[in-house]
Order: structure tokens, then C-alpha cells, then sequence
């Protein structure tokens, strides 16, 4: 391909590459934009999903600390019943109370439950804590009231009358191991009412029904759902503060997006739950879809646009494909064209179904056409073959078409300029067949072999014949007459055979050069020639020594009389180079079968003959010299009839 | 005989049988007054068996302190107007509105509906009230647009509840964005606007005077919402009462609201201007 061509077809190329991208561009964009929005709602889904779900496990932890306070509260108006309902009881009946409640572990944290009575001189002790622990005993000597955040408790249950929730505590102030709790404390009065009036309430109190509670065992026992998931702060009061803590889950890697706190109003009391996401809550509800979702869609516009890309562009790439298949098509045919083209052939492509012929221009020089001329029908082709080689050639085409060989290949003659024949070698093959098998196209080149074969003509004919004269030499005159006897014994014909001897050619060929002997040498076989018809056979076979072979119905008569005609034609004077020459010949002459039968008995009977002849006298002389002088035709010398083999010798004057 | 017995009556008599018709006719009244109070026997709720009811922690409505409050005395009214007895508890008002909608609770009071309670629960309506926004002065804004583009502005609000139209908006948005402090009681939220944890909560005017204590009033602004009074009522679950029953409620409720009895309630918490506007539903 040319470096012109080949720039062109890159331009073209990269201005394809251009032009095909708006499509593709705006199918990827517009799939990214719908990536892009479908991610987006996603996300708001997701993100709305994970909010309500957080939202959710925040108003369950809540719900479930409400409930267990709620139950704890139970716990203690049963027992504030109990009091109120027996105000004697002892503590055995105490004991048997608690021992009767079903502290399992839903009151994980509980850790007994106490009755405690205000003391003459305001102290409160506890009198009684169920059940019963030996590391708990110091509790049964703690005054209460000392301590500001039981006092607290006490001192808003007792005015309230409802369960008071104290502020976070050490469990060690209690006598009951250092961990952070609190205490629920619930008033019970003289007569199982409440008086409406403060100072009545103080007159009428008999106890508090407590229940000390460990912060941590409580929020064990209330394990939810999602519990490794969300992270859980507990703070006793609005503010988180370390120091009000009262319970921690923690969690590594939280969301820092994904956290909320709660006031928990519980016993005129407030506290603060604080959730946050873990690492694990997002994917836990759902939250791998909308990386999916972008992942995916990414992808798939990138497919996308890729496809439209190659639809969008499949036309111009399929021209330019074909562009660059036709052009490369071309090209091998140029070259092609160009190698048979130089090497003098033509192409011919035969397309049967029509009977129409493709061909190039040498293909219409060498079938004698003319280049203007309009491609001929095959049926037209035949017209311009020769006869002879016409039934070969269409033999050979045929057995190509019906499968019988694989190439075609005939040397014929054709029609050429002022009715000549020029040799020319067809060759070819067929290349497209239909479901029979039947032939639909046969393609092949035409080849001008005319001068290969004048040339091998020429050297077949020099090999038969002499080049001086041109007649048949020794060799092809000998087949000829073996040929010729066979002929005539197998239909029982005769031949003649005349062998004829220049008189004095040699004083001749030495008094004129060899150049005037060779003249006459070629006027002699001329006019030898001229004496036969045309299917005898005239040879030299010797300097001077010529032979005939008279063949076809033929007698002694007939012969003798061509005999004759020899020798008078050779006798009749010539000019040769500005010389006027005459010569006579010596002639024999013998018959088949009646002078021999076969190619040695003839010769010989005929060359006896000849010797009579030559011997019976001499051509004609001047001088006893050849004559350089050419003589008046008047003065020339009269021949004698030649000598026949029947023993009358034939010789010149 | 009648005439002349009439006729033959002295003054003494006379003046005897007037007192005595006096007395007719004022019991008759008193009767009469008496049919007004309770329903006829057909329409009255039938106390098959005793009632649960909630009550929640919510300023006049109920305040645990004083164990008084307007929500208290309806509940004491609907006692004593139907007979029936309620086991009355008080309970945050979100595990209030999950025990209605599962049926472990009967009634509750001082309800707003909303489409999703609607599925749950039947309302008898006695008072509507407007919600306010109380925002403390320091937030730096005095509009509720420009609060809710204040990204570090929080909002409190009480788990469960819902308000009107605009509130409610206000309320989801915030929520989308995390800007919600929930708690279980109001006292709980006033203290945390008081501390500045929150600069802003919703009110009603049950919550004016803990609104009026200083501590908040002097922090704080009062911005209407705009919306129209939404309606409050006595809350059914309809899990638990039948249409039927509910419709005796609703007659005993609205009974309450045309004899007056509602609106002297409010006006036990009220100037009796407020408390009638109160009780004059849309």
C-alpha cells in the first residue's frame, strides 16, 4: 500500500474514531446519569432503611430499659403491698415474700430487695435485705439518709410517692461491691394511702421498699437484637459525663454519621441512652446494594457505550474494511495483471451461466480483437480457431468442465491479422461449481506461443530437410520412402524413384565460387520441384545428387515422362549472379515393385540406371569447360531424354 | 270535688302546696338535669369488664409530681359518667401508642390522628390546640426555615408524638438528618433546651407554665407554626372495642363536651377564654 494511501486511511480512521464517539458518549453518559440517579436512590433508600432501623434499635433499647425498670417497679408496689397489707409482718414474713418472687433473670441486676425505716433522729436503715447474702450484712447498718444521693431517692419517693430512681451510685457504698448501680426506692405509708399533704406523708411513712440495682447485669439481661452492631452509652443525667456513666458497650469502628442519644424519664429521674452504628450495622441492612448498584451500572455503561460505539460505528468500519479489501483486491490484481500482463499473457474469465467472457486487453490482441471491440460470447470464440485445432480445443475445455481434469491446457491456432494463424497456449481451471457439480466459472490465461512454435517447426524442418535447397535430406526422404512402400505394397501401388546427378557441377563450383553453385544447386531443386506434383517427394542427398519419389497412380509411362520433364526444366539455361549457366543431369529412374521391392533394390536399380544415363554422355560442355559465358538460348546445347532403369541410361549431351 | 277541695284550700295550705310544687318541679329539673349528665342506658358503654387506660406524663395534661392534671380529670369524668372502672397507669406515650395498637390498652387521652394511628384507633375529639416552636434565643435564628438550615441546630421532641401539618414536616426532615434529641418525657426536654443540649422543642399549651418558669422564658422564643388547631380526643384501640363501643364512648365524650363539663375541666387549668378556645373544635 502506498505511504499516501496509507496516511489517508488513517486519517480516516481517527476521524472515525471521532465521529463514532458522540453516540457512545452520550449512551455513556446518560448510563451514568441513570447509574448515577439509581446509586443516588439507592443510597437514600439505604441511608433511609439504615435510619429507621437505627431509629428502631434506639427506641428498643429504650422501650426494653422502661419495660425492665417498669418490672423492677412491680417488684417493689408488691412488696410495698405486702407492707402496707401487714403491717406486722416479721422479717420471716418478709423473707417469704421475696423468696417467693421469681428473681430470675429478668431481674439480672436486682441485687435484693430491702425494706428500710426512717429512725427516730432521721436516720434510715435498712432492716431487712432479701435475699439474704453474708457480703451484703454491712448494708444492714448503713444509714441511709447520709448519703446525699439515697437521700435523694428516699426524699423524692417519700413526697412523691412513686418510685424514685436514685442517681447513679457505687454499688461500695451499699456494702455491696464497687460497680456502678443505682437504687429504686418506693415509700410506704401508714394505711397503704398516700396523704395528700407533705407533712402528712412524713407522719404517715412507715418504710421504703428498696431495690438496689447493678447497672451492668441489667443491660446484660436486656441483649438485644443488634446488640453486636450498635455501640451503648448509659449516662445518669442529660450531661455524658464520664463520671455518670453506667454502662458502655463499645464497639470498634463506629459510624461516626450514624449515632443519637435518648432521655429516658424514668422515676422522676433522667437519663441519657447514647447508640451508635458499629462497623457491621450498615451491611447487616442491606448497605452493599448501592456500592453494587454503582459498581455494576459502571460497568455495564461502560458495555454499554462500547456497544453503541460498535453499532453505531459498524457501517463505517464495515466500508472501510471493505475499502481496504477492495483496494488490497485491486492491488493483487494489479499485480497479477501486471506478472501475466509482462509476461505477454492475456486472462480470460468464463462465466457459464450467461456464456459471457471477461477478458483483459492482451487476452483481445492475441484472439485478434480489437480493443474497442465489445467482450464476445464464448459461441464467438470458436469462429476464430482453426478448423483443425477447433474439435481438440473444445474436447479439452469440455473434460475441464465435466471434472475429468483439473486443468485445461490446448496449443491451437487463431485467426490473425491478413489471414494468418498464430499459436497460442490456453490454459485453465474451474473455479466455481454449483450443487451438481456443474461448472459456473472456469478462469485461465492465454499465451502467445506462435514464435516456440515456427521455431520448433523451423528446426523439425531443417532436421528433415536440406537447408541449401530445402528438399527432404537423406534421412526424411528415406522414411518417406519407407513410408511410401508400405503404402504401395499394402494396396499394391507403385512408387517411382529417380535419382538424379549434375554433370559437371563441380568445374562449375570451382569456376563460379561456391556462391553460384549454391544458386544452382537451389534453381536445379526448383525446377525439380516444379517437374512434380506436389505429393512427390523431392531430396538432395549428395553435393549434386537429388533424388524423387513419385507416389499415387503412377506407370512406367507416367513416370518416364516426369523423368523427362526433370531433365529438361534442370537442362534449361539460368542466371545465376549475372551468369548465364546450363547444365544437364543424369537420370535414373526404377519402379516399385518392377525394379525392386524394397528401398535398396529400388536405389540401387535406379542409381544403375543413372550411371547409364551419365555414361551415355555429358552435359553440356563449352570447350570441354563449363561455360561462364551464359549462351544464347538458340546456341544452347538440346538435352537428351533421360534414361530409363529398363537399361536405356538417360544422359546429357 | 277537685274545685272545691282547691277552692276550699286556706292560705296556709296554699302557700304548702306551692312549696310543694316548687319541689316537684325542681326535682323534676334535677331529674332532667340528672338525664342530661349520663346517657340513656341503651347509649352508655357496656362495662363488661374493668378498662385500662394511660395516662402520660405531659405538663396540665398529667403531671406525675401533683398526680393531677386535665387528662386525669376527663379519665375520673368518664368513670363516673359510665360506671365502668379504669385501671389507670402512666406510661411513656410511645409504648402508650404500641399497647393501643396491639389491644393490651383501651384508652388513652389527649390523641392526635395521623393515617397509620387511624388503622389502630378511633378518636372521640374534645379539644384542639395549636403547636408552637420554642427555640431558645442563643440558636441565632427566629425563623423555623432558618432553623432547619442550621445544621448544628437540634430539635427535641417527645418519641411517639406527632403534631400538625408543619410540625410535622419540620419533625421528618430533622429526623432525615439526624437532628432529633428523642425522649421518653417532656421535663427531660426542657431541661436539656435549659442546658442548650437542644435549641429548640415543640410546645403545647399544656406546657406553658413549666415554659413560663424562668429558666426557660428568659432563654427563649416562641415561633408559631401557622398550622390550624388540630384536634385531641380520648383515644380507643380498635383492637379491643368494637365500633360499637367505641360509638358509646364517642356519645359519652361528646355528651361531656355539650354539657359543659369539659370545658369547666380546662378552665380548672385555664382563663376561661383559653380554655374555651380549647374546647371549641374546628
Amino acid at each position: 500500500m502506498k505511504p499516501l494511501e496509507l496516511a489517508a486511511l488513517g486519517t480516516q480512521a481517527r476521524w472515525l474514531r471521532w465521529r463514532g464517539l458522540p453516540l457512545p458518549l452520550l449512551v455513556l453518559l446518560l448510563s451514568l446519569a441513570l447509574t448515577l440517579g439509581f446509586w443516588h436512590s439507592e443510597q437514600q433508600r439505604e441511608q433511609a432503611v439504615q435510619r429507621r432501623a437505627f431509629d428502631a434499635g434506639l427506641r428498643d433499647i429504650c422501650e426494653r430499659i422502661e419495660q425492665r425498670m417498669a418490672a423492677h417497679q412491680h417488684l417493689l408496689q408488691g412488696l410495698q403491698g405486702f407492707l402496707s397489707a401487714h403491717p406486722a409482718a416479721d422479717a420471716d414474713d418478709f423473707k417469704s415474700y421475696v423468696d417467693a418472687l421469681p428473681l430470675g433473670a429478668d431481674f439480672a441486676g436486682l441485687r435484693g430487695l430491702a425494706v428500710a425505716r426512717p429512725l427516730p433522729g432521721g436516720a434510715v436503715q435498712v432492716g431487712q435485705l432479701e435475699p439474704a447474702q453474708a457480703r451484703h450484712a454491712a448494708l444492714l447498718g448503713l444509714d441511709l439518709w447520709a448519703q446525699p444521693v439515697l437521700r435523694q431517692a428516699l426524699l423524692q419517693a417519700r413526697e412523691s410517692g412513686r418510685m424514685a430512681l436514685s442517681a447513679k451510685l457505687d454499688l461500695a457504698q451499699l456494702a455491696m461491691g464497687s460497680e456502678a448501680g443505682f437504687v429504686l426506692a418506693l415509700p410506704v405509708y401508714r394505711g397503704g394511702r398516700m396523704p395528700a399533704q407533705p407533712a402528712d406523708r412524713r407522719a404517715a411513712l412507715l418504710a421504703w421498699v428498696l431495690a438496689p440495682v447493678a447497672a451492668a447485669d441489667l443491660m446484660a439481661s436486656l441483649y438485644g437484637d443488634q446488640a453486636d452492631a450498635l455501640a451503648l452509652e448509659i449516662y445518669d443525667g442529660q450531661e455524658p459525663d464520664e463520671a455518670q456513666l453506667l454502662y458502655r458497650r463499645q464497639l470498634a469502628g463506629l459510624h461516626a454519621a450514624r449515632q443519637a442519644s435518648e432521655f429516658l424519664v424514668m422515676g422522676g429521674h433522667t437519663w441519657t441512652v447514647w447508640l451508635a452504628a458499629g462497623p457491621d450495622f450498615a451491611a447487616r441492612h442491606g448497605a452493599d446494594y448501592a456500592p453494587n448498584v454503582l459498581r455494576a451500572g459502571l460497568v455495564l455503561s461502560c458495555l454499554l457505550a462500547l456497544l453503541a460505539w460498535l453499532l453505531g460505528t459498524a457501517r463505517e468500519r464495515a466500508q472501510i474494511l471493505a475499502e481496504r479489501m477492495t483496494r488490497a483486491l485491486r492491488e493483487s490484481e494489479q499485480r497479477w495483471a501486471f506478472a501475466v500482463e509482462g509476461a505477454g499473457d492475456g486472462v480470460w474469465d468464463w462465466h457459464l451461466p450467461d456464456d459471457s467472457l471477461a477478458c483483459s486487453a492482451r487476452w483481445k490482441a492475441l484472439m485478434g480483437l480489437s480493443l474497442g471491440q465489445a467482450e464476445p460470447k464464448i459461441g464467438e470464440l470458436w469462429a476464430r480457431i482453426h478448423p483443425e485445432d477447433l474439435e481438440r480445443v473444445r474436447s479439452e475445455a469440455q473434460a475441464c468442465l465435466d471434472g475429468q481434469t483439473a486443468q485445461f491446457s490446448v496449443e491451437y491456432r487463431v485467426s490473425g491479422p491478413g489471414g494468418s494463424w498464430n499459436w497460442v497456449l490456453s490454459r485453465g481451471t474451474v473455479v466455481e461449481r454449483d450443487g451438481q457439480q456443474q461448472a459456473l466459472r472456469m478462469i485461465g490465461t492465454l499465451s502467445d506461443i506462435n514464435a516456440r512454435r515456427l521455431s520448433e517447426e523451423r528446426v523439425r524442418f531443417m532436421a528433415l530437410h536440406d537447408p541449401l535447397t530445402e528438399l527432404a535430406n537423406r534421412a526424411h526422404f528415406g522414411e518417406r520412402m519407407r513410408f511410401a512402400l508400405a503404402h504401395a505394397r499394402r494396396y499394391q501401388e507403385s512408387i517411382g524413384l529417380i535419382l538424379l546427378d549434375l554433370d559437371r557441377f563441380k568445374p562449375v563450383n570451382d569456376q563460379f565460387g561456391h556462391a553460384v553453385g549454391d544458386q544452382l544447386l537451389q534453381t536445379v531443386a526448383r525446377r525439380i520441384k516444379a517437374a512434380v506434383r506436389e505429393t512427390d517427394t523431392v531430396g538432395r542427398i549428395g553435393g549434386d545428387e537429388f533424388v524423387v519419389l513419385l507416389t499415387g497412380p503412377l506407370s512406367r509411362e507416367s513416370a518416364q515422362g516426369v523423368t523427362d520433364k526433370i531433365f529438361n526444366l534442370v537442362a534449361q539455361p539460368m542466371e545465376l549472379s549475372g551468369l548465364r549457366v546450363e547444365i544437364t543431369c543424369s537420370l535414373g529412374l526404377a519402379l516399385f515393385p518392377e525394379d525392386g521391392l524394397d528401398e535398396l533394390s529400388l536405389s540401387k536399380s535406379a542409381d544403375e540406371a543413372m550411371y547409364r544415363s551419365k555414361r551415355a554422355g555429358r552435359p553440356w560442355l563449352r570447350d570441354g569447360r563449363p561455360s561462364a559465358t551464359p549462351p544464347p538460348a538458340s546456341a544452347a546445347p538440346q538435352p537428351k531424354p533421360p534414361a530409363a532403369a529398363d537399361g536405356d541410361g538417360l544422359t546429357a549431351p | 270535688m277537685r274545685g272545691r277541695a282547691v277552692g276550699a284550700m286556706s292560705g296556709g295550705g296554699r302557700r304548702t302546696a306551692m312549696r310543694v310544687a316548687i319541689c316537684l318541679a325542681g326535682l323534676c329539673i334535677a331529674m332532667a338535669g340528672r338525664a342530661g349528665d349520663a346517657p340513656a342506658s341503651a347509649d352508655r358503654p357496656a362495662c363488661s369488664r374493668p378498662f385500662s387506660l394511660a395516662l402520660h406524663d405531659h405538663g396540665l395534661l398529667y403531671s406525675a409530681d401533683s398526680a393531677t392534671g386535665i387528662d386525669k380529670d376527663v379519665a375520673d369524668e368518664l368513670q363516673r359518667r359510665s360506671g365502668c372502672k379504669f385501671h389507670i397507669a402512666l406510661l411513656p406515650r410511645a409504648r402508650i401508642w404500641q399497647l393501643i395498637e396491639s389491644g393490651a390498652l383501651d384508652f388513652s387521652l389527649s390523641g392526635i390522628s395521623t393515617p397509620q394511628r387511624e388503622q389502630f384507633a378511633a378518636f372521640a375529639w374534645y379539644f384542639s390546640n395549636k403547636y408552637q416552636l420554642l427555640l431558645r434565643r442563643d440558636a441565632g435564628v427566629t425563623r423555623i426555615e432558618d432553623f432547619e438550615r442550621r445544621p448544628q441546630l437540634q430539635l427535641g421532641v417527645i418519641r411517639g408524638f406527632r403534631y400538625s401539618e408543619s410540625a410535622n414536616r419540620l419533625v421528618d426532615r430533622l429526623a432525615e438528618q439526624q437532628r432529633l434529641t428523642q425522649s421518653s418525657g417532656l421535663s427531660a426536654l426542657f431541661d436539656a433546651l435549659a442546658a442548650g443540649r437542644i435549641q429548640a422543642m415543640i410546645i403545647e399549651p399544656f406546657d406553658l407554665p413549666t415554659v413560663s418558669l424562668a429558666r426557660i422564658r428568659e432563654q427563649t422564643q416562641i415561633v408559631e407554626f401557622g398550622d390550624p388547631p388540630v384536634p385531641h380526643g380520648l383515644i380507643m384501640s380498635r383492637a379491643s372495642l368494637g365500633e360499637a363501643e367505641q360509638a358509646r364512648w364517642r356519645a359519652l365524650v361528646e355528651a361531656m363536651r355539650r354539657d359543659g363539663s369539659l370545658l369547666r375541666i380546662f378552665q380548672k387549668y385555664f382563663r376561661p377564654e383559653q380554655a374555651q378556645a380549647l374546647v371549641a373544635l374546628p
